[in-house]
């Protein structure tokens, strides 16, 4: 896990110095090694920095080149399946000097092209310098857990992990004059939206070369993701999961570093603990976080699992006053706006702190497996479909937040499942608080990215919607720069490619239809689980955040707007992420 | 002052199976409890004598098989009763009438396996909810209860089964000689062991599946033979030999019929390998009286055998449903030759678990609890 950062620019004037302003703009996420590679003629440089999981000696070094020399490469994440793909490419002929799943891309590619795609399972984010074919390819794996963003016109191409890397090279880069509404309605900026104009995020499961000098650029979808139906019983969903979970999470425990778990003392958490237990055996290692407020304790449950799997655990206090304290380090490490991520601030946090270079984390299993209170809601939410368009603008200004939420049903099917159920403000109000025309919010609303090619009468129209709407754009993003902040790699087992495969082919009506969500998942691992951890109500991994924000002397309301949403907020009329939303999208570095 | 303790339960000795073998060490648990604590009495629907061997001291009221009656007497006597045990489900009804008449008697709840993984009747699902404590003998049971019938977890107790005070627990593992001449095997034979009832009407315990791996065993294990034990119905018997014929594997499988307790221990000796992939155990107490007597053991990874096993601390976990996963496990223990040492010291850490004394100490904590 890394940052990189890529530049062609024949108007620089030192693209040495540019490609290192990017690459240590992000130096946070890359402690243990950087480097970079000048062409020697082209107006052309990779810049890399490293944070060391696998091969840890300076094998791994990068930019690497491939054994021919002929392509470059910088890389960010891992690839899990990477020894089997060794061995077969040592089959067919290739000479690895080192350990790293780096040099094992470098060969894919050099043996099956861009086609190399479809063979990796893991999470990343590269770029590969192809040399003969005078072209830049990048890449993002399947489910779009590791960020890369670029910017690419007829003359020049910038690209990195992190948006700050633009801003660093060019403070003056000119903003995204519609991100504000948009951050207002979804809580974060949906793709391909950034905060600076042009600056986009390369769509999952996809490649773009970009040929140099010409800039001629070429995209493809490599990803076979889709919710065709191919298990259409439930033991054969059953089997499915029982098989592959557990191999996913021997998978994600590669590593030459020290690997932990978070343990919330949810469902998934628990279960990847339980999972990993037999794998780590004594060198099982697990931390959460405790709050000072008892209605947030989760010790009771993450005790059971620790009393089972004899984990070293250790919990980590935090209060209102550490916030106070992090709150402005939490907002330097916020790339992108948004609402969560404090959460994962501090964990991985403490995670370095105990030696941690890479955690395992639940993410993605409430999207995969129906967790989400809108798998239970969605049923009903159909015949909402049929509110009469006309009458959306005149509840949009209600003041009852539910029935002003029937506004969104005049767009997208997609955008309006999201919004009805995560949106923070109806567009009216945000185009209100910023400033910006509701055309102008509605022709950005008419580019965000949505799942295509779905029934959306199906509940996997939901799955998708949480899925790429709501974790991708969202706790992924999230979760990437908050522990790359810490030099912290974040794993997510419930996305490997074969496991997501596989669950998004089980039928919906066997995998969403119980009154108990995710029951599909719990029944796969009635033998492990404890019941007391899953027939309780969700808490999942939530933060006192409503008081500590009510109380923050840094977040007081400015202004008349605020100070109205503030009122309302803390007499408990209004969700926090409200008010918060607010005070992110006011932020200096945004701007 | 005493409490007073009635255990109610179907049957522990007019019929053989997990949940009788259950029933008669709880018996032998309540007859050897001091008596100056509890005062304990026991009433059964279908037997109509006590065993002297498990019990000699407790009263015992056996209604041979006639159900309603045994119901009446126990919501007469439960006036007198502060601790009700019910040892099935299917009593649930006596189990409610008792809670409806005299709710300051507790009632317990036993729960053994596949009787409640599933959506029970409204009765049934009454008294689980009325039920002051259940117990169920492995977390999946517990979890399926929670899943299958919705109750609270925190109300259910993880109460495991025991090995049996008369199981004789072998100093030396040693095939003995006697059964060796019985079914024709030489000393070194390598012995694959399934000890559980063979009926038609019951096709859970996965056998088939064994005999249908057998022919790749053999490949790898030649002189590997199949050891069936346990009372088979001629239905089931018909099928097993038609089966074993379709994998040409007759001359490799033993069907020793019904094995008296007192050859139990000596047929589990005879064995290399104990396997009975399941996917129906509530527990699996037959896992760990193999492991007592030396035997390496594969059991599924979907039902209670996980609990029984330690999640695999105690043997091989499979997916049961898997040839493939069969053979290659049992090939490799079969061709493993595992060391004495190693055996001892499951046994002895099975022994330290599953002891009876132990099963008794969990059976006066919880009762001294459940009373007050």
């Amino acid at each position: 896990m890394c940052r990189i950062a890529g530049i062609y620019n024949a108007g620089s004037t030192n693209l040495e110095q540019d490609i290192l302003l990017m690459r240590d703009s992000m130096h946070r996420g890359g402690p243990d090694d950087a480097g970079i590679f000048l062409h020697p003629e082209k107006p052309l440089a990779l810049g890399h920095r490293r944070l060391a999981i696998i091969d840890l000696s300076a094998a791994g070094h990068q930019p690497m080149a491939s054994a021919k020399g002929d392509t470059q490469i910088i890389f960010n994440g891992e690839i899990y399946n990477f020894q089997e793909l060794r061995k077969e490419l040592q089959s067919l002929g290739h000479v690895f000097t080192t350990k790293t799943d780096t040099e094992v891309i470098l060969a894919s590619y050099a043996e099956w092209g861009k086609n190399c795609f479809t063979r990796f399972n893991g999470m990343y984010a590269l770029a590969i310098w192809d040399e003969p074919k005078s072209e830049i390819v990048l890449a993002r794996d399947h489910a779009g857990m590791k960020p890369l963003y670029y910017y690419a016109d007829n003359k020049v191409l910038f690209f990195a992990s992190e948006v700050r890397a633009f801003k660093s090279l060019f403070p003056r880069w000119e903003g995204e004059g519609l991100w504000k509404p948009l951050f207002l309605l979804f809580g974060h900026l949906p793709e391909p939206f950034t905060t600076l104009k042009g600056v986009e995020m390369l769509p999952k499961g996809s490649w773009m070369s970009i040929h140099l000098p010409t800039m001629k650029r070429q995209k493809a979808s490599f990803s076979s993701e889709g919710y065709a139906t191919k298990i259409n019983t439930r033991e054969e969903a059953l089997e499915a999961a029982r098989d592959i979970l557990p191999k996913a999470v021997k998978r994600h425990l590669i590593a030459d570093a020290p690997v932990g778990l978070f343990l919330s003392g949810g469902i998934d958490s628990s279960l990847l603990t339980l999972l990993a237990a037999p794998i780590l055996g004594d060198k099982l290692s697990t931390l959460s976080i405790q709050f000072d407020e008892a209605e947030y304790s989760e010790e009771i449950y993450q005790k059971m699992v620790i009393d089972i799997t004899n984990a070293k655990h250790q919990a980590f206090r935090v209060n209102q006053s550490d916030f106070e304290t992090h709150l402005p380090d939490i907002l330097e490490a916020m790339d992108q706006p948004s609402i969560d991520a404090i959460n994962t601030y501090f964990i991985c946090m403490y995670a370095r702190q105990c030696g941690l270079k890479a955690v395992l984390s639940g993410l993605g299993s409430d999207e995969l497996f129906g967790g989400y209170p809108s798998f239970a809601r969605f049923k009903n939410w159909q015949y909402l479909s049929y509110f009469p368009k006309g009458l959306s603008k005149l509840v949009e200004r209600s003041s009852n937040m539910k029935l002003a939420k029937l506004s969104y049903e005049r767009y997208h099917p997609m955008l309006s499942l999201y919004l009805m159920n995560r949106g923070l403000f109806t567009v009216a109000s945000a185009c209100e608080l910023t400033g910006i025309s509701i055309q102008k919010t509605e022709d950005a609303l008419s580019r965000v990215k949505v799942p295509v090619n779905i029934n959306y009468q199906s509940p996997n129209s939901n799955a998708a919607m949480e899925f790429d709407l709501y974790m991708k754009n969202q706790l992924l993003k999230d979760s990437d720069f908050m522990s790359m902040w810490h030099g912290i790699e974040v794993r997510v087992p419930f996305l490997d490619k074969e496991l997501v495969s596989a669950i998004n082919s089980v039928a919906p009506e066997i995998k969403f239809h119980s009154d108990i969500p995710k029951s599909l998942l719990i029944e796969a691992f009635s033998t492990l689980l404890p019941a007391e951890i899953w027939y309780r109500k969700k808490q999942g991994f939530t933060f006192p955040f409503a008081s500590w924000l009510k109380k923050s002397d840094q977040l007081q309301p400015a202004g008349k707007n605020q100070q109205q949403v503030f009122k309302k907020f803390s007499s408990g009329k209004m969700h926090w992420s409200r008010y918060w939303a607010m005070k992110v999208a006011e932020m200096d570095k945004f701007s | 002052m005493k409490k007073k303790v009635l255990f109610y339960y179907l049957s522990a000795f007019s019929q053989t199976g997990g949940i009788e073998k259950f029933n008669r060490c709880f018996i032998k648990a309540l007859d050897e409890i001091d008596p100056s604590s509890f005062d304990c009495s026991i009433l059964s629907a279908y037997d109509h004598k006590k065993d002297s061997r498990y019990n000699q001291t407790v009263p015992f009221k056996g209604f041979n098989k006639k159900r309603w009656q045994s119901v009446l007497s126990v919501i007469k006597q439960s006036y007198k009763t502060d601790v009700l045990v019910l040892g099935h489900i299917n009593l649930a009804i006596a189990g409610a009438v008792v809670k409806l008449l005299n709710p300051k008697c507790k009632v317990v709840m036993i729960t053994h396996g596949i009787e409640v993984w599933k959506k029970l009747v409204f009765i049934k699902r009454w008294i689980l909810r009325k039920s002051d404590v259940i117990l169920s003998v492995s977390n999946y049971t517990k979890n399926q209860l929670v899943l299958r019938n919705k109750i609270d977890p925190k109300k259910i107790k993880i109460f495991p089964n025991t090995l049996d005070p008369q199981f004789k627990i072998p100093e030396v593992f040693e095939k003995p000689g006697y059964l060796l001449e019985r079914y024709g095997l030489k000393k070194n034979t390598k012995v694959i062991l399934t000890l559980s009832r063979l009926s038609s009407s019951e096709q859970e315990k996965g056998y088939d599946r064994v005999i249908a791996a057998l022919p790749q065993i053999i490949k790898e294990v030649p002189d590997a033979v199949y050891v069936l034990a346990g009372k088979y119905d001629e239905t089931e018997k018909k099928r097993i030999t038609q089966l074993a014929a379709l994998h040409h594997v007759s001359d490799k499988i033993i069907l020793t019929g019904f094995v008296i307790d007192a050859e139990v221990s000596d047929h589990y000796l005879l064995a290399d390998v104990f396997i009975m992939p399941s996917r129906k155990e509530g527990f699996g107490i037959v896992f760990l009286e193999a492991i007592a007597c030396g035997a390496a053991v594969v059991g599924g990874n979907q039902d209670g055998t996980v609990d029984a096993l330690k999640n695999g601390a105690f043997g091989s976990l499979i997916n049961p449903g898997s040839i493939s996963e069969i053979s290659s496990t049992l090939i490799d223990i079969l061709q493993s030759n595992e060391g004495k040492e190693r055996k001892t010291n499951l046994q002895h850490q099975v022994i330290e678990q599953y002891h009876f004394s132990r099963y008794k100490e969990r059976l006066l904590n919880s009762l001294s609890t459940y009373a007050n």
